[in-house]
């Protein structure tokens, strides 16, 4: 199966230490209908795992939300190589469309 | 740090839960960010509710957490921040969308996985053990779907299908209208047609056709009369109609001194050429003139959108060629149809064309003073007086299908109910709960296929039946069949119906808790029967209320229409249709001594009391609408004279059809072509134009001559039983200018009441006179009296049917519930009966369940009833929309039959061995 753009995007974010929902949002520029269900399924798949945010009891106040984390599975960090490749090729194939036409 | 205070509240809070919250509120509103936090955690809070409860927990608060986390303090935010959280927060939504999807999608995966090869075998094997069973939920489900798909598909045709044209949403009709009057379909002048075509420049083009019966002679075979019509030569370049053989017609066939050209459809060129392409450039001779066939338009295309003849359409077309003035700027024979120009509004276009006609009134006062052409989507005229009726009948069919889904629903409810040990069973044998409820699906699929399959069929039959009622009053009925877009519909409602009949029983056993131990008697509420399910049980029968009084009422309309009295005889009378072919090259004395011939040739035949003609019979479909202008006052105005449905009759028609004289004599033989003008005036004819006098031995200006009133006669309703008694003015044929003898007239005979002469013998003595008249239909006034209420009829059949099925329905549907109310209670009436309970008083009680929901039934199917009948009162004839028998009739037919039905479980009651009941299941 091929990786679709949205998906090798989120990958790599991930690599990166991007571990948050809207983190992720702000590093691909993909909106939340993309970000959530493309983590839900890598999830699913095994190659994603989420947990809550361990928080400190004594800095926090009891009604303060915690965030929700994303992280690679050793599966999923297999994964990013692809990824890496994946968007090389959409990269190149941009490249190609945005240059000036050749004589 | 602030403290988070009310701003970190639960996301359910609303600004209404007190004084506290509405302080909040107004302290917010100082502070931007706290606004607009609250702001999206109310939309997430609204969001999540749409997903299931176990995915809702998590998201809302993931989505939460991030809006605090990500853009911190809400206190702190800028207005950047505050829109970007609008945005963020409002993106949710279709993340809460997508989770919903997902989970329904993953849940019926798992169900159908569950299920496998075999459930299906299960499935077949499961219904078939209970064939009675299954044969009444499938009948029940496939009456539902027939009337739907089958009702769908007339609808589909009337108001939802293209027209089968280019780009037809362009196509708009030209309605020639008073200026004074409101909207009416009216026909227009060609000439103006075309000065409109060419003026208007938010007009593509604008073109007309006006009838035209040519009778064909084929060089072999009989010669044959078809319905046709005159048509500018760009009418099919406008319409969007490329012909499949040959050529269009072009600029250079139109026109004085052209030659005549003619197009024919797929259907004349079978039925007259043999479908023999070598026709094209063939000269053929038609009403006795050489036309050369030009063209053959494509098979499926039916010219029915302006101008049909009873509901057929044309099948040839000629572009005019004859002179100029044989298309006057008054004769207004012509329906117009244009084309909007690309980005031309219908409003700019109207106003346009409404100035130019404005031109063409001060151009030509004497045609067009105090007249104007209005712009009509085209659909309009076509259906307009059928679209009522449809959308009715629409709303009955609806009401059809709900009804036999839930019997079924009900039907399998209760066989569930019988199954609950060998759930039990398989649950204790380790089947998981997904598993059985994957089962209950395929049960309910296998159901729903084969009463979609049996639906299918059945709306197949009765379109059939619908084709023959429907086809003389509603445009190209012929062309009525389910199509690929109606299947899938039918699928579609298949599969929903599948889910609905699985799932019933499924969600009673989840809601049951664990499915193995799950009781349904102790589900829903003590009675045995929920809310919903009362609600619905009720429901249906005020459904089937609603369309007994619909049908009562529309069948007492049928009654009136058929006791009306049409002021003529039709009892053993026929009517032959003469298409003049025999008569263009004659004299109109010759003419008229050819028709005297032949009808003393008719009268002369055994039984035949009288015969006479006409140019136009009683209760065709054709009308006109004369100018009459009294020469013993001042002339009216342009415009302003009164017009009057005009014949041309020959001597014997008005005694044929039994229309009594009142003044004067009838015309005779005597007033030929030498004599003085005679003419008859009807009774309100002569009232309208000499109010206070003795109209005998007035004379007016008809047709452009001079004619005398000779005699008066009782009005007729030519329009048929549904028409008015209006007044006629008959002009004897022989001297009428307009020449009605050799255009072709209606021959009309009348035998015996109980013996109608026959129809070759009619036809013989027409061809003794005229060997060249092909005579190709006779048929019976009562027939001609039966299309003029086709639509009537059409209306009474649908709603008879819709009736008896709506009462089939509610009779299965009461005894279904009351079956399972029965059988859930069987344990209370086997200890009722060990305790000394009479058998009776317990069916008695079981039927008064019944009752219950008849009653309340009842009275909510007539408030609706009665409002719904009164809005569609312009369908009824010769009956108000109360009217107390229908009202009481409708009720009293459903309980009996409701109360039958439902009795015949009830007894089940009694019947309960009480030992069996107080043995565990």
């Amino acid at each position: 199966m091929t990786l679709r753009r949205a998906t090798a995007l989120i990958l790599l974010a991930l690599r990166r230490g991007h571990a948050y929902g809207f983190e992720i949002m702000d590093a691909t520029g993909l909106p939340s209908g993309s970000v959530y269900p493309a983590l839900r399924r890598l999830e699913r798949e095994g190659l994603v795992e989420s947990r809550w945010q361990e928080s400190d009891p004594g800095d926090r106040g009891p009604g303060r939300p915690t965030r929700r984390v994303y992280e690679l599975t050793p599966a999923g960090e297999a994964l990013t190589e692809e990824a890496r490749a994946r968007l090389r090729e959409i990269e190149g194939a941009a490249r190609d469309l945005l240059s000036p036409e050749a004589p | 740090m602030r403290p988070d205070g009310p701003s970190g509240g639960p996301p359910e809070r609303r600004p209404d839960e007190g004084a506290a919250g509405a302080r909040e509120e107004a302290g917010d509103s100082a502070v931007p960010g706290l606004a607009a936090r609250r702001r999206a955690v109310r939309r997430l809070a609204r969001w999540a509710r749409l997903m299931p409860t176990r995915r809702r927990e998590r998201w809302l608060r993931e989505w939460q957490g991030e809006l605090d986390a990500h853009f911190g303090p809400a206190a702190e935010w800028d207005h950047g921040t505050v829109r970007e959280v609008e945005r963020r927060s409002r993106g949710a939504a279709l993340d809460a969308c997508r989770v919903t999807i997902e989970e329904v999608g993953m849940r019926m995966g798992a169900m159908m996985r569950g299920a496998r090869w075999g459930a299906w075998r299960q499935a077949v094997r499961a219904w078939t053990r209970r064939p009675a069973f299954f044969v009444v939920a499938v009948a029940t489900l496939a009456l539902g779907i027939a009337a739907t798909a089958g009702l769908f598909t007339v609808a589909d045709h009337v108001l939802i299908r293209p027209l089968g044209l280019r780009d037809e949403a362009r196509l708009v009709a030209l309605s020639g209208r008073n200026l004074e009057d409101g909207p009416s379909y009216g026909t227009v002048s060609y000439p103006n047609v075309r000065d409109l075509g060419e003026r208007a420049r938010s007009l593509v083009g604008a073109v007309a056709i006006s009838a035209w019966v040519p009778g064909i002679e084929p060089a072999e075979g009989v010669p044959v009369v078809a319905l046709g019509g005159t048509v500018s030569w760009d009418y099919f370049d406008v319409l969007g109609v490329d012909p499949a053989l040959g050529r269009g017609f072009a600029r250079s066939d139109e026109g004085e001194g052209r030659a005549p050209v003619a197009i024919l459809s797929h259907d004349l060129w079978q039925r007259a050429f043999g479908g023999d392409p070598a026709v094209i450039g063939r000269s053929v001779p038609m009403n006795g003139t050489p036309y050369e066939i030009v063209g053959v338009l494509p098979e499926r295309y039916r010219d029915h959108r302006l101008l049909t003849y009873a509901g057929r359409p044309p099948e040839i077309w000629r572009t005019p060629w004859q002179a100029a003035s044989a298309w006057p700027r008054s004769g207004r024979s012509w329906r117009g149809i244009a084309r909007l120009a690309p980005g031309a509004t219908l409003e700019a276009a109207q106003a346009e064309v409404g100035s130019i006609m404005s031109a063409l009134a001060e151009a030509y006062p004497e045609a067009n003073r105090g007249r104007t052409v209005g712009l009509v989507a085209l659909r309009a005229p076509v259906v307009g007086p059928v679209r009522t009726g449809v959308l009715v009948l629409l709303g009955a069919v609806g009401l059809l299908l709900a009804v036999s889904v839930l019997n079924a629903a009900h039907l399998v409810l209760q066989r569930a109910l019988d199954r609950q040990a060998d759930w039990r069973l398989r649950r204790a044998l380790g089947a998981s709960a997904s598993r059985l409820v994957g089962d209950l699906l395929v049960e309910g699929l296998v159901l729903a296929v084969a009463a979609g399959l049996a639906g299918v069929a059945l709306a197949s039959v009765g379109l059939e039946a619908v084709r023959e009622l429907a086809a003389a009053s509603l445009p190209g009925a012929d062309e009525l069949a389910l199509d690929p877009r109606v299947l899938a519909a039918v699928a579609a409602l298949v599969l929903g119906i599948a889910v609905a009949l699985g799932l019933a029983p499924a969600a009673r056993l989840v809601r049951g808790g664990d499915m193995g131990g799950a009781d349904l008697r102790s589900g829903g509420s003590t009675r045995g029967i929920g809310g919903l399910r009362r609600g619905l049980l009720v429901g249906q029968v005020a459904a089937a209320v609603v369309l007994l009084v619909g049908a009562g009422l529309v069948v007492r309309s049928l009654e009136r229409l058929d006791a009306v009295d049409l002021g003529i005889v039709t009892d053993g009378v026929v009517v032959a249709d003469l298409h003049g072919l025999g008569m263009f090259d004659r004299t109109r004395a010759e003419a008229a001594a050819t028709y005297r011939d032949m009808l003393e040739r008719l009268s002369a035949l055994e039984g035949v009391v009288a015969a006479g003609a006409a140019d136009i019979v009683p209760l065709a479909d054709n009308f006109s609408c004369d100018g009459v202008i009294p020469l013993d006052r001042p002339p009216p105005e342009p415009g302003e004279g009164v017009c009057a449905e005009v014949r041309a009759v020959t001597p014997g028609l008005l005694e044929t059809l039994g229309v009594p004289l009142l003044a004067g004599r009838m015309l005779d033989w005597s007033d030929g072509l030498d004599a003085a003008g005679a003419m008859v005036f009807s009774r309100t004819a002569a009232e309208l134009f000499w109010p206070n006098g003795d109209p005998i031995g007035r004379s007016a200006l008809v047709h452009g001559d001079t004619f005398t009133v000779v005699g008066v006669v009782e009005d007729v309703r030519a329009r048929g039983p549904a028409g008015e008694r209006e007044g006629h003015v008959y002009l004897s044929a022989a001297q009428e200018p307009w020449n009605g003898l050799v255009r072709g007239m209606g021959v009309v005979v009348r035998g015996r009441p109980e013996a109608p002469p026959s129809a070759g013998s009619v036809r013989a003595a027409i061809q003794a006179a005229d060997p060249r008249e092909p005579v190709q239909a006779v048929r019976t006034l009562e027939s001609l009296r039966g299309d003029r209420i086709a639509e009537h009829r059409l209306r009474g059949a649908l709603m008879r049917a819709f009736g008896a099925l709506a009462l089939v329905l509610a009779a299965v549907g009461l005894a279904g519930a009351v079956g399972l109310s029965v059988r859930r209670r069987r344990r209370e009436f086997g200890v009722r009966l060990a305790l000394g309970a009479r058998g009776r008083e317990l069916t008695r009680q079981a039927l008064g369940e019944a009752a219950g929901w008849l009653a309340a039934g009842t009275v909510a199917g007539l408030a609706i009833a009665l409002p719904a009948a009164a809005a569609a009162r312009s369908l009824l004839f010769g009956v108000e929309p109360w009217d107390a028998g229908v009202l009481l009739a409708a009720p009293l037919v459903l309980a009996g039959v409701v109360l039958l039905a439902a009795w015949l479980p009830a007894r089940r009651a009694a019947a309960t061995d009480p030992l069996t009941s107080l043995r565990p299941e």
